[in-house]
């Protein structure tokens, strides 16, 4: 019986992956657009680590202002390109050469003017120019007021404040519900409908086989994309401050659990459009917008609030947060990986009883 | 009687395989043409070739005014009322108002589908389906009309009405072509062509060709 | 051996099937035949043991298809109606797989099915859905009876499948009738119910035949008349007909037309053309029989 069930399931997987790579579109699902949204994700690192553009007025033609001015322009990530004659011209300085900031030396302070429609953008020069400007002042105790800018502030955990750190379990988090979830939900579907389902059970296999054999080459594809983005944070240099093998565990944990979530719709739903339009709306949509990806959770409130905390997503962000950044270990994240299995092991029982139902004709 | 398709001497290929070879055939008013011969024959390219569904790659083929055209599928939109589908091609087959209200009348009271009308496609019988289907077909009264298995998968009474209202459209003069793996159907034309790789291999009355359906069979081999 | 004992199933307020009891014997064909919606599908559904939500018993193989679905599925090989392989499979592939779910060797198919598989193992390296629909057909058999089963179930095989490919389906099902197995096949060719031990009749969930051929042509007490019939003068022949006295029913029958008649009908020339009394066939009765059904309701 043991044997006959390992050579079963080892029988689908083949099958599976003869699917997969026979099919385009599949194909494309599983590895090209994982591949696009990584290398997107490179591509837009490596626009982020360039310089920001920067003018310079020193309406005073002070000489300390010049100082401050090579020191910003020795900032790897700031450049200087151009001096703004008069205060009076400061805004027309922003319609050209792409300048985001303005720097203005005066004897009574430095006021510093940013490019504010781009928020994001604002934040990041901000924050540079603060750390050039707070040194700047620092050894020049000669200023008279101490500029505004530059609080005091260290940043735990991602002290240069890289912007690669916030997408990354975003990313990981869209590529598993695209792999485990939508394209192993449409597989399993497309089984009921071309009848090979109603085939099946008139074989000794399983459902339970059946399913495994399904989704382990759709689990193996998610655990390739995860060793991706491991190596593509290597190479931007973030690291994995956890125990490597609990970050792993989660990534396995999270993806087995938006499998079931996959299957689960795909048991009870016989229709494809029905079993994709619900993918996307119950499983991408809020796990990608409300998990705290894109909105920190802290802002929401009520009712959302209350579920979103039960979303995988939230669950798999918080903890890889903590895990690869902080650095915690499994008893600080324990509420997150009961939430994921708790979600795993209901999910896996209502698709197998799902599963009982009726054989679409 | 005067000639409404004409094919001279066509073939088509996909890639390799040659569907259809120098086929040359003639259909006339009223004539009931029998279209018959293995899976893969090349009989839907033949007819969607008629249809002007796909070019052939030589020859050339003249037909009288647009053919009326059924397919296995029968074509309807499954989501629309029976109402909904006459409407729909009605107006595709270029009717104006007053028409599409005379033809939906028509096609009521002959296919007795009253209690259907508001009823979506998808739950009729099929028997019901194929009915509609054809007299959507002639809707716009074809001289052509060209049916591809129009009876796959039907039970016979299903398949007498059909026949009976190709029947009744050819004593009107329409020419038809038909295809069937039915032999009984054979000799439901008024014409037989055979085909087999690609090419016709018999062309005449049916019983002229074979008086029983085991002497039919002897050329598809 | 198939025993069905009284099976009613309902879909929703909908009685699919209303008391259905018959018994196929090793070594038999029974043809199931039916209007479209005649509850064929559904009975299939039931006795391949994959619809278990039915009232009655059924046994397969002297298995009960509820508590012993199992066991029954081991001796059952049941192609549903429509194609249900992979289509992006070969056919070796499709073949192989289906083999290893039931547990056995894919290479005995040439023993198991000598026929059908003959006529496709050339075409095993190809996709299942470039294949015909004669093809499909005979790929979807051999994968049923890769498992050597006892009881073979076959829903529509022959739609859409041409003459040919249909004669050769029939030899392999009556080489498998020859070896023991027991055949419950639907089919809506009369010439295939011929060649069938039983005809078992199925309207509207209901059994209203099941006897041999000879049997059923045999008992059948109406009188039919043929006469040939162009199709332009169609219109007028069905004029006439419908003046005549004890016409029941008439029908087209290839180029000629046939009558069903009671006894107040005397044969007389209809628009020029003599009735002959001709033997009724299989079909001329399911028609009969139907049509007297559909009036009655």
């Amino acid at each position: 019986m043991q044997t006959n069930r390992r050579e079963n399931i080892r029988s689908v997987i083949r099958k599976e992956f003869r699917h997969i790579f026979r099919d385009k579109v599949s194909c494309l699902l599983l590895f090209l657009m994982p591949a696009a949204i990584l290398l997107l994700f490179g591509y837009a690192l490596s626009f982020e680590v360039h310089h920001h553009n920067i003018q310079v007025c020193n309406p005073g033609h002070s000489v300390a202002a010049e100082r401050l001015f090579t020191q910003l322009d020795a900032n790897p990530n700031l450049r200087v390109v151009g001096r703004v004659a008069s205060p009076a011209q400061i805004g027309d300085a922003f319609a050209r050469a792409n300048t985001r900031a303005v720097v203005m030396y005066r004897d009574d302070g430095i006021d510093v003017f940013v490019d504010g429609t781009s928020s994001q953008l604002a934040f990041s020069i901000e924050v540079r120019l603060g750390a050039v400007i707070a040194d700047f002042v620092k050894h020049e105790m000669r200023m008279a007021a101490a500029p505004e800018s530059g609080l005091p502030v260290r940043y735990l955990y991602n002290p240069s404040l890289k912007k690669e750190y916030m997408p990354v379990p975003g990313l990981v988090l869209m590529i598993f519900i695209l792999v485990s979830s939508i394209v192993l939900g449409t597989s399993v579907n497309k089984e009921k409908i071309q009848g090979t389902f109603r085939m099946l059970r008139m074989t000794r296999m399983t459902n339970g086989e059946l399913i495994a054999g399904k989704a382990l080459p759709y689990f193996l594809i998610s655990l390739f994309h995860v060793v991706m983005v491991f190596l593509i944070c290597l190479y931007f240099g973030i690291v994995i401050r956890g125990s490597l093998a609990l970050f792993f565990g989660l990534c396995i944990l999270y993806s087995a659990c938006c499998m079931s979530l996959g299957l689960l719709i795909a048991s009870w739903f016989d229709r494809p459009l029905d079993v994709l339009v619900l993918c996307w709306i119950v499983l991408f949509i809020p796990n990608v917008f409300l998990s705290g990806f894109i909105f920190p959770v802290s802002s929401m409130e009520g009712v959302i609030r209350s579920i979103v905390n039960y979303l995988p997503g939230t669950a798999f962000i918080s903890a890889f947060r903590n895990i690869a950044y902080k650095g915690t270990g499994a008893a600080e994240n324990l509420s997150w990986f009961l939430i994921l299995s708790g979600e795993l092991v209901l999910a896996t029982a209502l698709s197998l009883i799902g599963f009982r139902r009726r054989i679409p004709r | 009687m005067s000639r409404l398709v004409e094919i001279d001497h066509i073939s088509k290929r996909f890639g390799k395989f040659l569907a259809v070879d120098d086929v040359s055939l003639t259909l006339s008013e009223g004539e009931i043409l029998g279209l018959l011969g293995a899976n893969g024959a090349g009989k839907t390219t033949l007819i969607r070739m008629v249809c002007d569904l796909i070019r052939p790659d030589d020859g050339q083929i003249s037909v009288v005014g647009r053919p009326g055209y059924m397919c296995q599928t029968f074509s309807l939109v499954e989501e629309l009322t029976v109402h909904e589908n006459i409407r729909f091609y009605a107006t595709l087959y270029g009717l104006d108002r007053a028409g599409i209200a005379l033809r939906e009348q028509e096609i009521v009271a002959s296919l007795e589908l009253e209690p259907y009308m508001d009823r979506p496609v998808k739950f009729l019988p099929s028997g019901w389906r194929q009915s509609l289907s054809f007299s959507i077909a002639v809707i716009a009264d074809p001289p052509v009309l060209i049916l591809d298995e129009p009876t796959s998968g039907l039970d016979s009474l299903s398949r007498r009405r059909l026949w009976k209202m190709i029947h009744t459209r050819a004593a009107a003069g329409t020419g038809v072509i038909v295809s069937t793996h039915y032999l009984d159907e054979a000799y439901y034309c008024s014409r037989l062509a055979i085909m087999n790789h690609g090419r016709i291999v018999a062309d005449g009355a049916p019983l002229e060709l074979a008086a029983t359906q085991d002497e039919l069979l002897s050329y598809f081999r | 051996m198939i025993v069905a004992e009284g099976i009613l199933k309902q879909f929703g307020s909908h009685q699919v099937l209303k008391g259905v009891s018959f018994q196929v014997e090793d070594g038999q064909i029974v043809a199931l035949m039916g209007a479209n919606g005649a509850g064929k599908s559904t009975l299939f559904d039931i006795l391949a043991t994959i619809d278990p939500d039915f009232e009655g018993s059924v046994a397969v193989a002297d298995y009960d298809v509820r508590k012993n679905p199992r066991e029954a599925r081991s001796r059952i090989g049941y192609v549903p109606g429509r194609f249900s392989l992979y289509g992006d499979l070969t056919v070796a592939e499709n073949l192989e797989f289906f083999a290893g779910a039931y547990g056995c060797r894919a290479g005995d198919i040439e023993a198991l099915s000598p026929f059908l598989w003959r006529s496709i193992a050339d075409f095993s390296g190809f996709r299942a859905d470039t294949l015909s629909g004669g093809m499909k057909q005979k790929l979807a058999i051999c994968c049923a009876l890769v498992h050597n089963p006892s009881v073979l179930l076959l829903d529509e095989p022959t739609v859409g499948v041409d003459p040919v490919s249909r004669h050769d389906m029939w030899k392999e099902i009556g080489a498998l009738r020859d070896k023991g197995v027991c055949v419950l096949v639907s089919t809506h060719y009369l010439d295939e119910a011929t060649l069938s031990d039983k005809i078992l009749f199925l309207d509207q969930g209901e059994i209203l035949l099941f006897d041999s051929p000879a049997d059923i042509v045999g008992s059948y007490s109406r009188r039919i008349f043929a006469f040939p019939c162009p199709s332009d003068e169609l219109p007028q022949i069905e004029a006439a007909l419908t003046a005549m006295p004890g016409v029941l029913e008439y029908y087209l029958w290839g180029d000629s037309l046939h009558i069903t008649v009671d006894a107040s009908f005397n044969a007389a020339p209809v628009c020029g053309h003599m009735p002959v009394a001709v033997s009724p066939g299989i079909e001329d009765i399911f028609i009969d029989t139907l049509s007297e059904r559909r009036k009655r309701v």
